[in-house]
């Protein structure tokens, strides 16, 4: 890869060899879901736009190797121009968090579709007395869904009452059905 | 028995019936006795049961049956599994009544207090707190915003509620198993952050472990569950029986992505047959891209050799005349609309030719096949008329030749006869060999089918001993909890 001396991933050998595993689990982190490194840890070593070019360039190369399950020689392969200490750092670092960031691959290849849901919560209410009535004493469920749609989160809250949550489980269990005679 | 007795007699006065002082064994209680015990310890062990039944044993018979009968039934649905009628109560039998008592003295829920003097778990230590706590809160009076104390902020106030929001955690597994690589290895043990400090928001920690938790707990319990039920059956070690599934769902997707997309092309290019479809489809994949390209450069060409040319020209002069003095906006504006028109004709010309070159693909291919159809036609003629030649070259020596076919047909059935004889012989060296060897499979099968019932039922006796330990021992602290506290 010519473009590595000067490229993003190049850029990664301003960063000493000892602080690299460190910004590379940061980085793995990012992929898997949890917080990513922060520009104000390292803006005393790259600009903001270098910043951008190492962060981009080093989650593609992490996400690419082991999306193709590459072995550690095909990783070198692709970080040429590089001191090979940083290239050795940077397969070890990729190995070792391997299963992580392919379960995190996984689940995002999975959650490929018009809409998915990402999180739900739930919560009981009682409400005690409505507009009409003094005393109601009627459980309530507050059921929250986020939903991914074209990457963009969208909440949908339901609250229901007794039959009306019977009758969402029965359809989820109807639904769970059909999808174990698929298995 | 006497030790058992009394420990019975404690756990009965602690629910509430008034045993006399001098009753020291389970001999000594009457039948009055006996019933207020049982519904005592009935409506501690469940209220709602125990409260339309009366301890007080009326003095009418047919009211006694009715008490003993709805008694026996309760303890039947308490799970009692063994012998309980009217009779156990009215015409009781000491050994019978030691028996269910020591049943329901074993469902009696333990008494705060008592249970305070006894080292208890964890969990029964957080449990305990939470219930105090949420009763502490409970019996607090609601306050509005402003009149509330420091205490009844924390507790009252909504901002310390927040969404059960769980995000993943990376976890250090096994790190003494022989399959994870030392990289990984090494992760762990210097880089991996404190569970508590891999999360952006403290309160979302409770909910990630909760929810990791139970995660791999029902991906534990339903691998478990799915193993006895299909992975013992199916014969295979776990390993096998896992890739084979895994090989199973794959085939199983792919088939179904295959059917979608079918049906999807059906819908979009409704044709008459498949046939037709796959050569449509061919014709675009294959050649599509290029014509369209080929097209495209031809209309450019097109534009700028022939419409062009004089017409097109002059107006640009002239525009370009009218341009130059005025240099209005009007002008621009026109200019523009022209050449959108342009470009719309230029557009409409390009689609006419793409379905016309579509067109010519569709013959091509219907002609090809016309030829080919030919072509078999042809060759089918040309064998009859080979055979026909031979016939007409053999005919004028016809005696003869008839002869040396009539050998040749002696010599054919003479050796088809001698190649039977010969495979008779060998099959039924090798029908014997095949019958020997089923037999065998089938014995093995056997033998093997018996191994897996003896299997299973070990499986089921283990179990049921372990259910069966669990219990005494459970039994066996509770007495021995007794016994200290008697002490």
């Amino acid at each position: 890869m010519d473009g590595a001396e000067e490229g993003g991933l190049g850029l990664i050998v301003k960063l000493p060899l000892a602080e690299c595993p460190q910004f590379l689990h940061k980085v793995i982190d990012g992929v898997c879901g949890r917080a990513k490194p922060r520009f104000q840890d390292y803006g005393s070593i790259w600009n903001l736009r270098e910043w951008l070019e190492v962060l981009d360039d080093t989650t593609t190369l992490i996400k690419t190797a082991v999306g193709k399950d590459a072995s550690s020689n095909e990783t070198s392969d692709e970080l040429g121009g590089i001191n090979p200490e940083y290239q050795e750092m940077i397969s070890k670092c990729i190995k070792g968090r391997k299963p992580e960031i392919k379960d995190a691959l996984v689940e995002k290849v999975c959650a490929m579709s018009s809409a998915h849901l990402q999180d739900f919560d739930w919560q009981l209410k009682l409400a005690m007395s409505s507009d009409k009535l003094s005393t109601l004493q009627m459980p309530l469920v507050n059921l929250d869904l986020d939903i991914v749609e074209n990457g963009a989160v969208a909440p949908v809250s339901i609250e229901m009452n007794k039959e009306e949550l019977q009758n969402l489980i029965n359809s989820l269990e109807a639904a769970n059905k059909v999808v174990l005679q698929l298995k | 028995m006497e030790e058992v007795d009394r420990i019975l007699i404690h756990s009965l006065r602690t629910c509430g019936t008034e045993v006399p002082e001098e009753v020291q064994s389970l001999r000594q209680f009457n039948t009055e006795l006996i019933v207020e015990a049982v519904v005592r310890c009935l409506r501690v062990i469940n209220p709602s049961a125990g409260s339309n039944l009366s301890h007080i044993l009326p003095p009418g018979m047919s009211a006694r049956f009715r008490i003993g009968t709805s008694l026996a039934q309760a303890c039947q649905d308490l799970g009692y599994t063994g012998e309980v009628g009217y009779q156990t109560f009215l015409y009781s039998s000491e050994p019978d009544i030691r028996a269910l008592l020591i049943f329901l003295a074993e469902k009696l829920p333990r008494h705060s207090h008592e249970d305070a003097h006894q080292p208890a778990g964890k969990s029964v230590v957080l449990q305990r707190e939470i219930a105090t706590k949420i009763k502490q809160q409970l019996s607090l009076p609601w306050l509005p915003p402003s009149c509330r104390t420091a205490a009844a902020k924390r507790s009252q106030s909504l901002c310390r509620l927040h969404r059960f929001h769980a995000q993943p955690l990376s976890l250090a597994g096994d790190s003494s198993s022989k399959s994870i690589p030392p990289e990984r290895r090494e992760y762990w043990v210097k880089y991996l952050p404190v569970v508590s400090t891999q999360l952006p928001h403290a309160y979302s920690l409770a909910a990630s472990l909760l929810e990791r938790n139970t995660s791999d707990l029902s991906a534990v319990q339903e691998w478990e569950a799915e193993w006895k039920s299909q992975g013992l059956a199916s014969r295979l070690s776990p390993e096998e029986y896992r890739s084979r599934k895994r090989q199973r769902l794959q085939k199983r997707i792919q088939d179904q992505l295959c059917r979608c997309s079918q049906q999807l092309a059906e819908n979009h290019v409704p044709g008459p047959s498949t046939q037709d479809l796959v050569d449509m489809l061919k014709a675009f994949t294959v050649e599509g891209a290029a014509d369209q390209n080929k097209g495209s450069r031809f209309t450019h060409a097109q534009k700028f050799t022939h419409q062009q040319d004089p017409q097109v020209l002059t107006e640009q002069m002239q525009r370009a005349a009218e341009s130059l003095p005025k240099k209005d906006t009007q002008d621009a504006q026109e200019e523009l609309t022209s050449l959108q028109q342009q470009i719309e004709h230029m557009e409409q010309d390009i689609l006419a030719l793409s379905e016309n070159t579509k067109l010519l693909h569709l013959t091509i291919s219907q002609v090809e096949e016309e030829a080919d159809k030919l072509q078999q036609h042809c060759d089918e003629k040309e064998k009859v008329v080979k055979v026909k030649k031979r016939a007409v070259e053999l005919l004028p020596d016809a005696e003869n030749n008839l002869a040396k076919l009539q050998a040749m047909v002696d010599s054919s059935t003479q050796r088809m006869a001698n190649l039977a004889g010969q495979w008779e012989s060998h099959r039924v060296r090798l029908a014997d060999e095949h019958r020997e060897l089923r037999k065998l499979q089938q014995e093995k099968e056997v033998e093997s089918s018996r191994w897996m019932k003896d299997v299973k039922d070990l499986y089921d006796k283990i179990r049921a001993s372990a259910d069966e330990a669990r219990r005494k021992e459970e039994l066996y602290k509770q007495l021995v909890r007794r016994m200290c506290m008697e002490m």
